[in-house]
C-alpha cells in the first residue's frame, strides 16, 4: 500500500510556497519594468563597477566584465535574502498573531521568494555565458556551490530574523554588516593567490563565489578538501541559523 | 473538546519595546520589565458539540485565552488539550493584500487557514459566488470596499471547515444581511454538532447561538453558565 502525505506537513509546504509566492508577485507587482528589474540591478552595478574598476583604478585581468558580472548576481542574491530575515516577520506580524503558522515558516518563504529571482538570474546568466562561448566544461559542477550560497544565505537570513526580533538597531547594524560582507568577499576585486586569498578563504561566502567561478568560467577544479569545506562551513551555517530560530519560534508571535 | 488546565499566562512588558545590541556591550543593561498577567490560572472544559460565549471587559484576557487555546501563544504555566482540527478565525482576512488579485487572496488566505490549494481551486467559482463578487475574480483585492473584503474573507474562512472553531469578534464588519449570513452559517454548524468558542460584545448574538457564557475579568473565570446570569455577573462588574 503506497504510503499517503502526512496532511499537515503537506500543509506547511503549501502555505510556505503560497507565501513566497504572493511575496514574489509583490516584489515585481505594479512596477513598470516589473521582473527585469531584478537583472537591471546587478547590470546596473555592473555598469558603475566595470567603469571604476577597469577605467578608474585600471585592472586589466582579462575577462574582468564577466568575473564581475557572476560576482553581482550571487552578491544581488546574499543581500536580498539576508535582508528579508528582517523584514519578514515584522510584515507578517498581523498573520502570526492571528494563525497558528510557525514562525519559521514565514522567514523560510522570504528566502525562497528570493531564491526564485536567483534561479531565474542564474538561468539567464548561465545561457548568455553559453551564448558567448565563455562556458566551461565543468560548469554543471557550479549547481554545487551555488546550492552552499543558498543554504548559507538562508542560515543568515534566520540568524538576522532572530537579531531582528531581539535587538531595536539590528536593521542599522546589518546595513553595515552587509557593506563590511560586501568588500570581504572578491565580488568586485580579483584576489585568486596570496595571502590575502588565504584571508578571504576563512568567508563562506567568499569560498562560494570563488567555487561557482572556477567551475562555472575557469575550469579549474580545487582541491576535494577545500569543497568539503566549504559545504561544511554553509550547511553549518545553516543548521545554526535554523536551529537557533527553532528553539525561539513559539515564543516569536508574542514578541512581535 | 477543548481541555484549559489552569493555564496562566505572564508577558514581560519592557519598558523600552526591544534594547539595543549597543545597550547591551555598553553595559546599560538594567532594564525594567513590568510583568502583565493576563490570564491566572484559568481552567475550562468545552465538551465537543458545545458553542462557549467568552465575554468580559477589553484587557480582561479572552483574545489571550483564543491565542493559547489555537496554538499561537505557549501557556506559561498550564496545559491545552484540544481534541480534533481546529480553524481559528481570530481575524477575518489576515493575510490579505490590497495589491494581490482577488483569487490570489483566497488562495493565500485558504492555505493560511490549512485548506488544501487543491480544494479551494475546486471550490473557487463557488466561493466567488457566495460573496457576491463573482466577476471581479482578476481586480485587486483593494478595489473591494471593506464589507465586500469581510464577506470574501468570512466565505473563505467557512471552507476552513474544522469540527472546532475559534471565532474572535469576526462578525464585527458588514452590513446587517452579511452578519445575518454568518450568524446562519454558524447556527448550522452548531446543529451539526460542532464545537466554538465565540469571543464577542454582541450579546444578543451570543444568547442566540451559545447555551453557556464564560466571563473573563482581570485574566480570571468569573462566571461560568447560562447566557444570563453570566451576562448579569458581567453588567454588575
Amino acid at each position: 500500500m503506497p504510503a499517503s502525505p502526512d496532511p499537515r506537513r503537506l500543509l506547511r509546504w503549501e502555505v510556505m510556497r503560497e507565501l513566497a509566492v504572493s511575496d514574489f508577485r509583490l516584489k515585481y507587482y505594479d512596477s513598470a519594468l516589473g521582473y527585469a528589474w531584478s537583472m537591471l540591478s546587478p547590470l546596473l552595478m555592473l555598469a558603475v563597477f566595470y567603469f571604476v574598476f577597469r577605467f578608474v583604478l585600471g585592472v586589466t585581468t582579462p575577462g574582468y566584465l564577466v568575473y564581475l558580472l557572476v560576482g553581482l548576481v550571487c552578491w544581488t542574491f546574499f543581500q536580498d535574502c539576508s535582508y528579508s530575515g528582517l523584514t519578514a516577520l515584522a510584515g507578517k506580524a498581523g498573520v502570526l498573531k492571528a494563525i497558528h503558522v510557525p514562525a519559521g515558516l514565514v522567514v523560510a518563504a522570504g528566502v525562497l521568494s528570493t531564491m526564485i529571482t536567483l534561479a531565474i538570474n542564474a538561468t539567464v546568466l548561465v545561457v548568455a555565458l553559453g551564448l558567448a562561448g565563455r562556458l566551461s566544461l565543468l560548469a554543471p559542477l557550479a549547481l554545487l556551490p551555488l546550492l552552499c550560497l543558498a543554504l548559507f544565505a538562508a542560515g543568515v537570513s534566520f540568524l538576522v530574523a532572530l537579531a531582528g526580533i531581539q535587538f531595536r538597531d539590528a536593521s542599522l547594524i546589518w546595513s553595515v554588516m552587509l557593506q563590511a560582507c560586501f568588500w570581504l568577499t572578491p565580488i568586485v576585486y580579483v584576489a585568486n593567490r596570496g595571502p590575502v586569498a588565504e584571508l578571504l578563504y576563512l568567508n563562506p561566502l567568499a569560498r562560494c563565489l570563488y567555487l561557482i567561478r572556477w567551475f562555472l568560467l575557469y575550469d579549474y577544479l580545487p582541491a576535494l578538501r577545500f569543497v568539503a569545506l566549504t559545504v561544511a562551513a554553509c550547511a553549518g551555517t545553516f543548521a545554526l541559523g535554523v536551529g537557533l530560530f527553532l528553539r525561539r519560534q513559539a515564543r516569536i508571535p508574542e514578541s512581535l | 473538546m477543548i481541555e484549559v488546565r489552569s493555564v496562566s499566562k505572564v508577558f514581560a512588558i519592557p519598558h523600552q519595546k526591544r534594547k539595543t545590541v549597543f545597550d547591551r556591550v555598553f553595559g546599560r543593561g538594567h532594564y525594567t520589565y513590568e510583568t502583565f498577567h493576563a490570564l491566572r490560572d484559568v481552567s475550562l472544559r468545552i465538551g465537543a458539540g458545545e458553542f462557549v460565549g467568552l465575554i468580559g471587559r477589553n484587557g480582561g484576557g479572552k483574545s489571550t485565552l483564543l491565542r493559547i487555546v489555537a496554538g499561537i501563544y505557549p501557556p506559561t504555566t498550564g496545559s491545552v488539550r484540544v481534541e480534533g482540527a481546529m480553524a481559528p478565525i481570530l481575524e477575518l482576512g489576515v493575510g490579505f493584500n490590497g495589491a494581490l488579485t482577488v483569487r490570489d487572496n483566497v488562495f493565500l488566505y485558504g492555505v493560511l487557514l490549512g485548506v488544501p490549494r487543491k480544494s479551494l481551486e475546486a471550490r473557487l467559482d463557488e466561493v466567488l459566488d457566495q460573496a457576491g463578487i463573482g466577476r471581479f475574480e482578476d481586480a485587486r483585492l483593494e478595489t473591494l470596499s471593506t464589507g465586500m473584503r469581510a464577506r470574501l474573507a468570512f466565505t473563505v474562512a467557512l471552507l476552513a471547515d474544522a469540527p472546532i472553531l475559534l471565532v474572535d469578534e469576526a462578525l464585527a464588519v458588514g452590513d446587517e444581511e452579511f452578519q445575518l449570513q454568518c450568524v446562519s452559517a454558524l447556527e448550522r454548524r452548531r446543529n451539526e454538532g460542532r464545537t466554538a468558542i465565540l469571543v464577542s460584545h454582541d450579546f444578543n448574538l451570543l444568547r442566540r447561538l451559545c447555551p453557556r457564557l464564560v466571563l473573563l475579568e482581570g485574566g480570571a473565570v468569573r462566571e461560568d453558565g447560562p447566557p444570563d446570569r453570566v451576562i448579569e455577573r458581567y453588567r454588575a462588574l
